[in-house]
């Protein structure tokens, strides 16, 4: 009976999260003759969307712009991340108590408020409709973001095996490389992987600070869908898009998910 | 094999600050095992592995100082207590690392890590991650990525095995005849592993000595209270210690003094001081003097071959010989030695 309640329970969850996202999938597979249809399955399922969005420059363009600027970002939060979140496990300095409440400050500025001036500056930087332009408000939220998780992940490390590594023969830089990178690798992994979400679904700074298909990300190119018709919805478009850029996502969240769920580090004590 | 040696040694805890052991001065003999009791073992075969900070005194090994050698230099088979397998590497890989490190061929790392492993009892699970261990087999998983090494200088174990303890005197088995430095918990354990017993107390070294040369003139309270002991508050004054239990004729400077009486002290018969005692039926001896007193516990204990009479309560007669009664400064728990009687 418990059990029963439990299933259902959870049913009722996963649908009322998946339900919006076949129904997207739905759409996407609709020719524009049936994509009002107000069935759940497409009648006569067609590929014509997708092949319609990657034959947009539009689309390709965005797509190139979303993976390049999300790597970009990810790539530097994570090798600026880690160093720093190493330092504030391993090192005792000066004020140390104060980075991590401060990074945090900085990363509960909502974008919204930040937009603006931003604007302004960034057409006088000459960063208006650039990659970094994107690049460096990201890394913004993306550093305190990556600091925070792999902190908390480096606090975790049983420290105490570099050493035992030592004793067992090897040089320091054998005990981190054997030893530490290892066991960081989940963590680094984790932060890299929120980062890059984070930057690959904003919309708020894509669509305000881009105005060109030079800069402009998938989310805020949506927006920029021709009809089908000349006061028509590009609905079937937008879906197909829609399921393009979540794809990514979805497939990164099932492949890392037994990683991010680091269970890696469960049973180290021997208590 | 080596020597290894503390020469006033501090050594600082795991945070790297404040020193928890100071003016540490030991030396383990060539062959030795020196079983380690009390608060600080493991920061003090850290410093002699050349993991802690060591803000004074130098550490010896073979009688050369080798404070600022690092850890891979000094030879050392080290098992640690806590955290001992690599979390990320099957059993195979953690009892390899050693060997693969030292840069043995391929062939051979296998040919070892069998045998080891097949010493262990852990052939079955060399292909296993140590969260599928319990926590016995990771234990034993630490203990073999030390013996599968060829004989290091010495041997440094933190509580081996202290799930495991029927593989114990097989370990002690195989370190025999090399230099260790074994931290037990337990001072009966110490006592039959180590040649000889160093007790730390206090941030410093109390005693160091065969387990009967402890166990006969513990220097300290800490070293005394190893073994089960009675302890009774005294108070000294001419020739004299004032007890519950009567008096003891003991010189020792005037003042309060603490006394204590080994259960196996307290006879039946025999020559001595001669007090009675409150059988109960559950064998607890009581005292009236001890009951009444207002602190500490009122109980005795004897190894007393009748003492559990299901009969009820009775009275008992003791005797203690006073030379056997241990006599220690409340304030510094230092033991303190009678002078001849008046």
């Amino acid at each position: 009976m418990r059990r029963a309640a439990w299933a259902a329970a959870s049913l009722l969850v996963v649908a009322v999260g998946l339900v919006p996202v076949l129904w997207i999938l739905s759409l996407s597979l609709k020719s524009p003759a049936t994509i009002t249809d107000q069935r759940f399955w497409p009648s006569d399922p067609t590929l014509e969307n997708y092949r319609g969005i990657f034959g947009s420059a539009l689309f390709t363009r965005a797509l190139l712009n979303s993976v390049g600027i999300g790597l970009l970002t990810t790539v530097l939060a994570v090798a600026l991340a880690t160093p720093a979140a190493y330092a504030l496990t391993r090192l005792d300095f000066r004020g140390k108590a104060l980075v991590l409440p401060l990074t945090l400050a900085v990363a509960v500025f909502p974008p919204v408020a930040v937009v603006g001036p931003l604007f302004d500056l960034w057409r006088a930087l000459r960063l208006y409709d650039t990659w970094p332009g994107l690049i460096l408000p990201y890394l913004s939220f993306a550093l305190p973001l990556a600091m925070w998780t792999l902190t908390a992940f480096f606090r975790g490390i049983p420290w105490e095996l570099e050493g035992a590594a030592q004793a067992d023969g090897a040089t320091p830089w054998q005990a981190f490389r054997r030893v530490v990178v290892p066991l960081a690798r989940p963590g680094v992994l984790t932060a890299a992987i929120l980062v890059f979400f984070f930057s690959w679904n904003d919309f708020v700074f894509a669509i305000s600070l881009t105005s060109s298909d030079r800069s402009r990300t998938v989310p805020a190119a949506l927006a920029f869908f021709p009809g089908d018709e000349r006061f028509g919805q590009p609905v079937g478009s937008i879906a197909a898009a829609a399921v393009v850029v979540t794809v990514p996502v979805l497939v990164a969240t099932l492949v890392f998910q037994r990683r991010l769920v680091a269970g890696l580090t469960a049973g180290v004590v021997t208590r | 094999m080596a020597t290894l040696g503390l020469a006033g040694v501090s050594v600082c805890g795991a945070d790297g600050r404040s020193p928890v052991l100071r003016g540490i001065t030991l030396d383990v003999a060539d062959g030795e095992t020196l079983a380690v009791l009390g608060t600080g073992k493991s920061s003090l075969l850290r410093a002699l592995v050349g993991l802690a900070e060591v803000p004074a005194g130098d550490v010896l090994i073979d009688g050369e100082v080798a404070t600022d050698w690092a850890p891979a230099e000094r030879d050392l088979g080290v098992v640690f207590q806590d955290h001992a397998p690599y979390p990320h590497l099957r059993v195979r890989d953690n009892l390899a690392l050693p060997l693969r490190l030292a840069g043995w061929p391929g062939r051979a790392v296998a040919d070892r890590v069998a045998a080891v492993a097949e010493r262990l009892g852990l052939t079955v699970h060399l292909d296993r991650m140590p969260s599928q261990l319990s926590g016995g087999q990771r234990q034993r998983v630490a203990v073999g990525r030390v013996l599968v090494r060829d004989r290091p200088a010495a041997y440094l174990l933190d509580e081996p095995l202290s799930a495991d303890p029927e593989l114990r005197p097989r370990l002690r088995g195989l370190v025999r005849g090399v230099t260790t430095v074994w931290a037990c918990a337990d001072p009966a354990e110490a006592g039959s592993l180590g040649d000889r017993v160093a007790v730390l107390a206090g941030g410093t070294l109390a005693q160091v000595g065969t387990a009967a040369e402890l166990a006969e003139s513990p220097a300290t309270l800490a070293v005394a209270t190893l073994a089960p002991l009675n302890l009774l508050p005294g108070t000294a004054a001419d020739g004299t210690v004032r007890t519950p239990l009567g008096p003891l004729p003991l010189a020792v400077p005037p003042g309060e003094v603490l006394v204590g009486i080994r259960p196996g002290d307290l006879l039946e018969s025999g020559d001595g001081v001669r007090f009675t005692v409150l059988a109960g039926p559950d064998g607890t001896l009581r005292h009236p003097a001890l009951t009444r007193a207002a602190e500490g516990d009122p109980r005795l204990s004897a190894d007393l071959r009748s003492a559990a009479d299901p009969g009820g309560r009775r009275t008992v007669s003791l005797t203690l010989d006073p030379a056997r009664a241990l006599l220690l400064d409340p304030a510094t728990g230092a033991a303190l030695t009678p002078g001849p009687p008046p």
